[in-house]
């Protein structure tokens, strides 16, 4: 029959070009397999929105009053702002001000004397949007400093950024690279104190006679405690400014207080500095140019930068105008130094402030990748050394070794001559399988070699309940030839049926899996299509040129 | 082949010994022994290590955490020089990593090789908990509406409540054998709800097929009857195959891939014991439950 031997130079077609593509072309091994640091780093959006909202709310402040407007008072609650004022009139001018600046970002809802702006929630996914990219385009650049080989760094839904880097060596430094903010900010000194006491005094705060607060380091930052008759309480505060205001001190609305953290000589922290400054910074991490490793005058590690012409220019100006006076430079909200201008500064300029050397080299690269928008946590790691992955790809191979032996071992002895027959396809479709792995690209992962394997057991059942119902059909009474047809045709059905909930369930966990369950997902699913192809339609090839050529050897 | 058993007469008994198996093994499982739950589900850190050097066991490498870190847990792998340390969420985890790599190479330097590192914060842990649930519950209602647009619906009654069936028996053995749950066994566990209902589909079919010619002739049980007997061999041989690889699987694969053979060689044979016993049980009662109404 023609027909056959067309299907025949098929087959054969497939299996060279599947030949050919299993051994020229690798197939992608997962970072479980490869040995890597998996991680997976949550943004911070939430802040990062209260932050624009705080800024907002000083904006909206300066605006009304500056038109002559009093704002009675202006507070903000998460990420809403409300608004209190006199007359109903202001209210009316306040809020035609407002959304002349703010229309995009805030719905205004006003209520008697008051005026609340809540976040749109058209600028919330809009803004988390833009704060991911942003952050992604930062991450990528500092994996690029670190000099990581083929790192993928690619967006996992909202606000989640998955980063891997393959055969990395130090998963503790690339994970500090990786998740400092590194806002750098130069901002102007009012004033300083030693402790926190000295703060409150100086921000017009008293401390009750008799009682004395301490500071006291924490991996969180510094813990207050109010000391009183001998008892110790804890005051709990969300922000310095909070802790002056709790003792009848204020600081200005243009100020804020920073810390800068004393540290031993194993870089412990043992104490802080409060610095008063002011909240506008004369310059960002945005103007610098590039940042390296190098020494101050003491001898001790810092980082030199050099700034941009536009950013040159306002430190000149600046620093012309405020020589005698100091300058902190922020980091990530941390005064680093606070050196005094001694004379006007240009682009060049250097920030030391008790780091290591790998410190000093570290914060150049995040200095120089520029700032993340928002603080991201780090909340998965995986990391596997390359001697495990090896060891993991060697017992794959054993028991997928043991696994096709015994099986095909089985179907010759069971299924005899048919039973060989299945074998062959058997053997296709491990070949195909990984050729088609390789053509696509897949990624082959710990799951996915068990995955590999299972479908190595579960590409024999078409061929069983295949047989099964040949030998069904022969006790019948029926001839050799329309027997097999039968056999064909009646299972086809069920195999289709059980081979699809199968994939059904493989559907499900890839949508649900992380990498490496994805992995066993899509390999399952391939070896479902490619058994389906080689259990039935291969199968039949061989067996009709079996039983149409030498049907005396068809033994079942 | 004429060999005949009436699966079908025997059901009740069938239904006894599997709620037995399932309350059993839930009782002592998830209430006397309590369920284990893996650091995907719980949140917090886990290093392996292998260390290469004489006389070091897991009191050695506990006593390096004492006082440090809260909670350590150390585990001896099977018989090698390789220990696992567990911590719980206490705090940020990232630094109670860097804290346990910090010690362990400040005490073991050189002859220390970290195998693995997993650090699950405590959001992901209860988000993979509750996808892991919503995941086997997706699966059993994808399954169901297929087979009941290829079956009637009853059909897919008796199948997916073999399938429950079949999922509450193996979380209830591995749990009373105290193994850990982790994603690769989600994983197990869907591919076992996707696996076993083969079989059922096997017989679903052949009944489909018998009741064309035979309804007219021959009462509902006994089509069912014998068509479990006509196909109970490829039942049998088809998960006999897959066997085989699961448990090379379950030998060869180390780790990880054990606690996964582990679950699909539980889920197949109780898989294939529903087929044969339960799941076509259940469509003869619905059937003739369905005829007393009328």
């Amino acid at each position: 029959m023609k027909n056959l031997k067309w299907k025949l130079i098929f087959v054969l077609a497939v299996l060279i070009g599947a030949l050919y593509v299993a051994l020229t072309k690798p197939i992608n091994l997962g970072l479980d397999l490869k040995g890597g640091t998996h991680l997976v780093l949550q943004i911070d959006t939430e802040k990062a929105l209260e932050n624009e909202v705080s800024a907002a709310m000083r904006e909206i402040k300066r605006r009304l009053e500056s038109e002559n407007i009093p704002v009675v008072s202006i507070r903000r609650d998460g990420k809403r702002i409300e608004v209190e004022l006199l007359t109903a009139d202001e209210v009316n001018k306040a809020v035609k001000l407002i959304k002349e600046d703010y229309e995009r970002m805030f719905n205004v809802k006003v209520g008697g004397k008051r005026i609340e702006l809540s976040l749109k929630p058209s600028y919330v996914s809009k803004e988390i949007d833009r704060l991911a990219e942003q952050a992604l385009e930062t991450i990528r650049n500092r994996v690029d400093e670190l000099g990581v080989a083929e790192p993928v760094i690619v967006r996992n839904g909202k606000n989640r950024i998955i980063v891997e880097l393959p055969g990395v060596k130090n998963p503790e430094r690339a994970k500090k690279v990786i998740g400092k903010v590194a806002n750098l900010e130069f901002k102007e000194v009012v004033d300083v104190a030693r402790s926190p006491e000295e703060l409150i005094t100086k921000m017009g705060g008293t401390i009750p006679p008799g009682a004395t607060i301490t500071v006291e380091p924490s991996p969180t930052g510094p813990k207050f405690y109010l000391i009183k008759e001998g008892k110790r309480e804890e005051i709990k505060v969300s922000s310095f400014e909070e802790l002056v205001k709790r003792f009848g001190g204020k600081v200005p609305e243009d100020q804020q207080v920073l810390i800068q953290e004393i540290k031993n000589k194993n870089g412990k922290v043992v104490g802080y500095n409060f610095f008063v400054v002011k909240r506008e910074p004369i310059l960002t991490g945005a103007y610098l140019k590039d940042a390296y490793p190098s020494r101050d005058e003491l001898g001790m590690p810092a980082v030199s930068f050099v700034l941009n012409s536009e950013g040159a220019r306002i430190f000149e100006n600046y620093t012309a105008k405020h020589i005698g006076t100091r300058l902190a430079i922020v980091l990530d909200n941390k005064v680093q130094s606070a050196p005094v201008i001694r004379s006007q500064i240009g682009a060049r300029g250097q920030i030391s402030g008790q780091f290591s050397y790998q410190e000093a080299r570290d914060l150049s690269i995040v200095l120089r990748a520029g700032a993340l928008p928002a603080p991201v946590k780090i909340v998965e790691e995986t990391t596997v050394g390359p001697s495990l992955g090896k060891e993991s790809v060697e017992k794959g191979i054993k028991a997928g070794v043991a696994g096709i032996i015994i099986v095909m071992l089985f179907m010759m002895v069971y299924y005899k001559t048919a039973g060989v027959i299945a074998d062959l396809a058997l053997l296709m479709n491990v070949i195909l399988l990984w050729a088609l792995m390789a053509l696509i690209g897949a990624t082959l992962t710990l799951p996915g070699i068990a995955g590999f394997i299972l479908t190595i057991g579960m590409a024999v059942d078409a061929n069983v309940i295949i047989f099964e119902r040949i030998k069904e059909e022969l006790r019948k009474g029926r001839n050799l030839f329309p027997a097999v047809e039968a056999g064909f045709s009646r299972a086809w059905g069920t195999i289709l049926d059980a081979n699809i909930t199968t994939l059904i369930a493989a559907a499900v966990l890839f949508q649900f899996g992380t990498g490496p369950i994805k992995g066993f997902a899509v390999t399952l699913s391939l070896g479902i299509l490619t058994s389906m192809f080689t259990a039935v339609f291969v199968t039949k090839v061989l067996l009709d040129l079996l039983v149409r050529y030498k049907p005396s050897l068809f033994r079942i | 082949m004429e060999r005949k058993f009436d699966f079908i007469g025997k059901r009740h008994v069938a239904y006894i010994l599997s709620l037995i198996l399932i309350a059993g093994s839930w009782i002592y499982g998830a209430f006397i022994k309590g369920p284990k739950f893996g650091i995907d589900f719980t949140g917090g850190t886990l290093v392996e290590i292998r260390v290469n050097e004489e006389g070091v066991n897991t009191e050695t490498i506990r006593n390096l955490f004492k006082g440090n870190i809260e909670g350590v847990s150390v585990q001896n792998v099977e018989g090698e020089n390789a220990f696992m340390v567990k911590a719980p969420v206490i705090g940020d985890p990232n630094e109670t990593v860097a804290e346990i790599r910090k010690i362990l190479k400040d005490r073991f330097d050189g002859r220390l090789t970290i195998l693995k590192v997993e650090m699950i914060g405590p959001t992901i842990g209860k988000e993979l908990r509750e996808k892991g649930i919503m995941a086997v519950i997706y699966a059993l209602i994808g399954i169901l509406i297929y087979v009941a647009w290829r079956f009637e619906p009853i059909f897919a009654f008796g199948a997916v409540l073999a399938l429950i069936h079949d999922s509450l028996a193996t979380v209830g053995i591995f749990m009373s054998v105290g193994r850990e749950f982790s994603l690769p066994v989600i994983a197990a566990l869907l591919t076992v709800i996707g696996y076993s209902i083969n079989d059922t589909i096997v017989v679903y079919d052949r009944i489909r097929e018998n009741m064309k010619v035979l309804l007219r002739s021959k009462p509902f049980e006994e089509i069912v009857n014998e068509s479990i007997n006509q196909t109970l061999s490829r039942t049998v041989i088809t998960s006999l195959t897959t066997l085989f690889v699961v448990l090379c699987l379950y030998l060869f694969g180390g780790g990880v891939i054990n606690d996964f053979a582990f679950v699909l060689l539980v889920g197949i044979v109780v898989g294939t014991y529903s087929s044969i016993f339960i799941a076509s049980a259940i469509v003869v009662d619905w059937y003739r439950y369905v005829k007393k109404e009328k």
